[in-house]
């Protein structure tokens, strides 16, 4: 459905070149084949980065016949202890003690193979025959060292950037459970899953994405259990993006998702290292981006944003009624709003008496009709979200006594609103913050606003066929190919043991077959037997 | 194709807003009079010296709504709702004293006239979704509450879960009560049958829907009556309804006996009187009670058959001549005595009914019509007189189960 372009996704300087090229002046065209004089090599470097403050350029000389040696490297993407004690030092100085003991002196000639097998002590280091490949892997913070001699260029490994530690989730805290979070570093990442899985058949595949910023994107997923039709879905949708930067993985969402249309996420979005591995074990595949302490996991159906970690942690009779809560609680955010305006402006006798008459009481004197009431409230509770989520923590605690409290009692003192709705408007909030997943929490506060207004010109008639449309989206929505409404619609009964439920572990042996694993099969069925000392 | 799709929805969406719209009904829930209670009384023209403001109410009252006399006085009882006081910016004090009921009265031939009619004097839409009681004069029901009922019947918004009650003289008056306890007198009166299953003296619950039902049937049946002082009202016995009109009063202890009959015996005591060695009385608490009534025909001859149930406790005695004794004899011998009071009792009342009023409101003929169909099409038009010389034997027995706490 989406538009393809032809020319996709430039992987070299060349083509980046081809496309400025009417811009550049004949001098400045740069040839991307590298030469065997390292005057030459850096000047090819150089005219790219000349300008960059942070680019460095060191040349040096090498061995007792003095073979010139540059080196290039951004400075803070790398090392520097790295670079002067395993580098520099072993080069300038301790090859001239080899060159002693083994009583040959490096020439021109043999300088490049003598560097790359004796000299350096790093334990990466990768050769490139072009500029533009030596030029990304400087630009991601390796060291290039050009020798005299050597049309090839060794790309050594001294990455060091100043990076945020692993920490606590953010957004998805749990009580039970490790307490890990992804980094804005994907090499952390990808070790923080590998530690947690030490399957040699899980993949890290990593593909560069974005014309400019070359973000590395790493899908991973385990063979021989994920559906090789579902990665090869993945590596299309991926290959698709033709963008200039990928800053963060929610780019990367937009653009793989399946209806741009619709409120509902239809990609998982997780910081926990513990969902993003159970999530790949169960058969999908999950992607990470470089810069992004979020993984991206598909395909992902609507049971998923209900679940949280802890549900599979805690036994089972726990995990199923917290589960049961969060599914109630969904459907408290999304409908009581519009179910109390159906109920106190078209059905009145829905409500017991002392209730009705309460209510009734509670908004004499409020100048609104009952719709602008609520509205005005919800409106005013997700300024306060908005507020709160925007500003210091410190400062946001106020907003919080400011919203809850001050405004609370003040709008009810000033004969704005009433005290029902204040508590009915302190529900939908805690009700929408009890959903796990952000995105699928701000998807059920948006699509109430809609509801709203079916309940204020409809009734509670307008409030079921809302319903009965969001229902209809939600079994027509699919999410990578696969089926959102899952285990739901279609009806997958094997799938329902972990779906409102969460039955004993024991009991699922098989992972979710609506997505289709190689492998369904995981775990013994008959291994688990009760009262083992029997 | 997506595109069209999508206009294609919200083509439909649009047309299904303008043709289902549901905004007619809206209003918001404090713009709605919440009618609590409707008494309906027979006019009585006014000849009271009424004076000055009394006048003009009453001339409101008297607006006429057709041509010729008003047969109905119609009185809705409304809920001054007032902003709960806590929450006044003022802080005013406590709404004591002040009325919390509003009753506006109407007179009239038709009751949606007179509905129509009071619009003119409130501000809020009468709304009678929370409906709870209608009460009826004694002198409406002689007329015949098939005239009237109607309107109420019909009415979108009445449930059929209206209590019906009867008032001897005027209705209107029980509105009038201001209870102790709860706001309104409707309420208060709507909750008063709740205690049925402590006292079987009360009328089990006569609502609109099974009023409807029993003058659909022809069945005769038993309204709740009720009686007011200033802040009080009492349920005192029953209105005997048959074919939709009024034919005399029971008193308490016949609603006991038409509730066991009916099976909704659901609590009570039962006062016996011991003779013989020991002497005294004692009571007995009904816990549980299951009544069969079954139709017997023999030889041509209906009989009817009631087996009554009766589980209770032994819950009290007074100036028992054997003091404490409580044996398996002794208890025998009062479930025996428990069990002959409610024999006696039931023959009274079922005598009362069958001699003197000629009602069955016992409402055996529903038996006859379900369990014995054929019988019943040759003897339906002349059930008045089989009815009285029917046979109806009652046979009660009594299980005591518990004993109360011996100290």
């Amino acid at each position: 459905m989406r538009i393809i372009k032809k020319d996709k996704n430039p992987k070299n300087l060349e083509k980046i070149q081809e496309r400025q090229s009417s811009q550049l002046k004949a001098e400045e065209k740069v040839d991307l084949t590298l030469s065997d004089t390292v005057e030459e090599n850096l000047e090819k470097f150089k005219a790219f980065l000349e300008d960059s403050s942070d680019a460095v350029f060191r040349e040096f000389k090498l061995g007792s016949q003095g073979i010139p040696c540059a080196l290039i490297y951004i400075d803070g993407l790398v090392n520097n202890a790295v670079i002067n004690e395993y580098i520099l030092k072993p080069l300038m100085y301790e090859i001239t003690l080899l060159e002693k003991t083994m009583d040959e002196a490096v020439d021109k000639n043999n300088a490049y193979e003598f560097v790359k097998e004796s000299a350096v002590a790093i334990g990466e280091i990768k050769e490139a025959a072009t500029l533009d490949r030596s030029m990304l892997l400087v630009m991601s913070g390796e060291v290039a060292l050009i020798v005299e001699g050597s049309n090839k260029i060794l790309v050594l490994n001294a990455r060091g950037w100043p990076a945020r530690g692993v920490s606590q989730p953010d957004t998805e805290g749990s009580i039970r459970g490790p307490k890990d979070a992804f980094t804005e570093t994907l090499r952390v990442n990808t070790a923080l899953l590998r530690r947690k899985c030490k399957d040699p058949n899980m993949v890290i595949k990593t593909i560069q994405l974005g014309r400019r910023s070359k973000t590395d994107v790493s899908y991973i997923y385990i063979k021989g259990i994920t559906n090789p039709e579902l990665i090869k879905e993945v590596e299309k949708r991926l290959n698709q993006i033709d963008v200039d930067e990928i800053m963060e993985t929610g780019q990367i969402e937009q653009w793989i998702q399946d209806n741009y249309l619709s409120p509902f996420p239809q990609v998982q979005i997780t910081e926990r290292p513990d969902v993003t591995m159970s999530n790949i074990m169960e058969g999908r595949v999950a992607i990470l981006v470089d810069h992004s302490p979020f993984a991206l996991i598909v395909p992902s159906g609507l049971y998923q944003f209900i679940q949280s970690p802890e549900d599979y942690y805690d036994r089972w009779i726990i995990g199923s009624f917290l589960r049961a809560i969060r599914w109630v609680a969904s459907l408290l955010a999304a409908f009581v709003p519009s179910l109390y305006i159906a109920v106190v402006t078209y059905h009145p006798g829905f409500l017991p008496t002392p209730l009705a008459l309460a209510v009734a009481a509670n908004r004499m004197q409020i100048p609104f009709p009952v719709f602008i009431e609520v509205f005005l409230m919800e409106i005013t509770i997700e300024l306060l979200r908005e507020s709160g989520a925007r500003l210091p923590k410190a400062i946001g605690q106020t907003i919080g006594i400011i919203g809850g409290i001050i405004i609370g009692d003040a709008a009810i003192r000033a004969g704005i609103t009433s005290p029902s709705m204040v508590l009915l408007v302190a529900i939908t909030a805690v009700a929408s913050f009890i959903i796990p997943t952000y995105s699928a929490a701000i998807a059920l506060r948006l699509i109430r606003f809609p509801l709203m207004i079916l309940a204020a010109t409809l009734g509670l008639y307008g409030v079921a066929l809302g319903f009965i449309l969001i229902n209809i989206h939600l079994a027509n929505l699919k999410s990578f190919g696969f089926d959102y409404m899952t285990p739901q619609s279609p009806f997958v009964p094997q799938d329902t043991r972990d779906w409102i439920m969460r039955l004993p572990r024991h009991l699922l042996w098989r992972r979710p077959i609506s997505i289709n694993p190689i492998d369904i099969d995981r775990m013994d069925q008959d291994s688990y037997k009760e009262g083992k000392n029997d | 194709m997506k595109k069209l799709k999508l206009s294609i929805i919200i083509l439909l969406i649009s047309v299904c807003l303008l043709i289902f719209t549901g905004c007619w009904d809206r209003k918001d829930i404090e713009d709605r009079g919440y009618v609590l209670g409707i008494a309906v009384d027979s006019y009585t023209p006014n000849d009271s010296q009424a004076k000055g403001d009394e006048e003009k109410k009453q001339e409101f009252e008297e607006t006429q709504t057709a041509i010729g006399e008003p047969l109905y006085e119609m009185t809705v009882q409304l809920p001054i709702i007032k902003r709960s006081p806590s929450l006044a910016a003022s802080g005013a004090g406590s709404s004591d004293g002040q009325p919390k009921t509003w009753q506006i009265t109407q007179t009239g031939n038709d009751f949606i006239s007179m509905e129509r009619e009071m619009e003119s004097r409130t501000s809020l839409t009468l709304y009678y979704e929370h409906l709870q009681v209608l009460i009826l004069s004694d002198k409406v029901l002689k007329d015949g509450l098939n005239n009237m009922i109607d309107f109420f019947l019909r009415h979108r918004e009445m449930r059929t879960s209206v209590s019906l009650f009867v008032a001897e003289g005027s209705a209107k008056k029980i509105l009038d009560v201001v209870p102790q306890e709860e706001d309104h007198s409707s309420t208060y009166l709507f909750e008063l049958p709740i205690n049925a299953d402590k006292n079987a003296r009360i009328a089990y619950k006569h609502n609109l829907g099974e009023a409807m039902n029993c003058l659909r049937s022809g069945d005769a049946f038993i309204l709740p009556r009720v009686e007011a002082s200033k802040d009080e009202i009492k349920i005192t016995g029953g209105a005997l309804i048959k074919d939709g009109k009024m034919a005399g009063w029971a008193d308490e202890l016949d609603i006991e006996v038409i509730n066991i009959l009916a099976d909704e015996y659901k609590g009570g005591t039962v006062v016996g009187r011991l003779s013989g060695h020991d002497e005294g009385i004692i009571v007995m608490e009904v816990t549980d009670s299951k009544t069969k009534v079954t139709p017997i025909i023999k030889d041509g001859e209906l009989s009817f058959d009631v087996d009554v149930k009766v589980k209770g406790k032994y819950a009290e005695q007074v100036g028992v001549t054997s003091g404490g004794r409580v044996d398996k004899e002794y208890i025998k011998e009062c479930e025996k005595e428990f069990a002959r009071t409610i024999e006696r009792r039931c023959r009274i009342t079922i005598e009362k009914m069958q001699k003197e009023y000629n009602v069955d409101v016992f409402q055996l003929s529903r038996k006859v019509r379900t369990q014995k169909p054929a019988y019943w099409e040759e003897v339906k038009d002349q059930w008045d007189e089989i009815f009285p010389n029917l046979d109806i034997n009652v046979r009660a027995d009594v299980t005591i189960q518990l004993i109360g706490v011996m100290k």
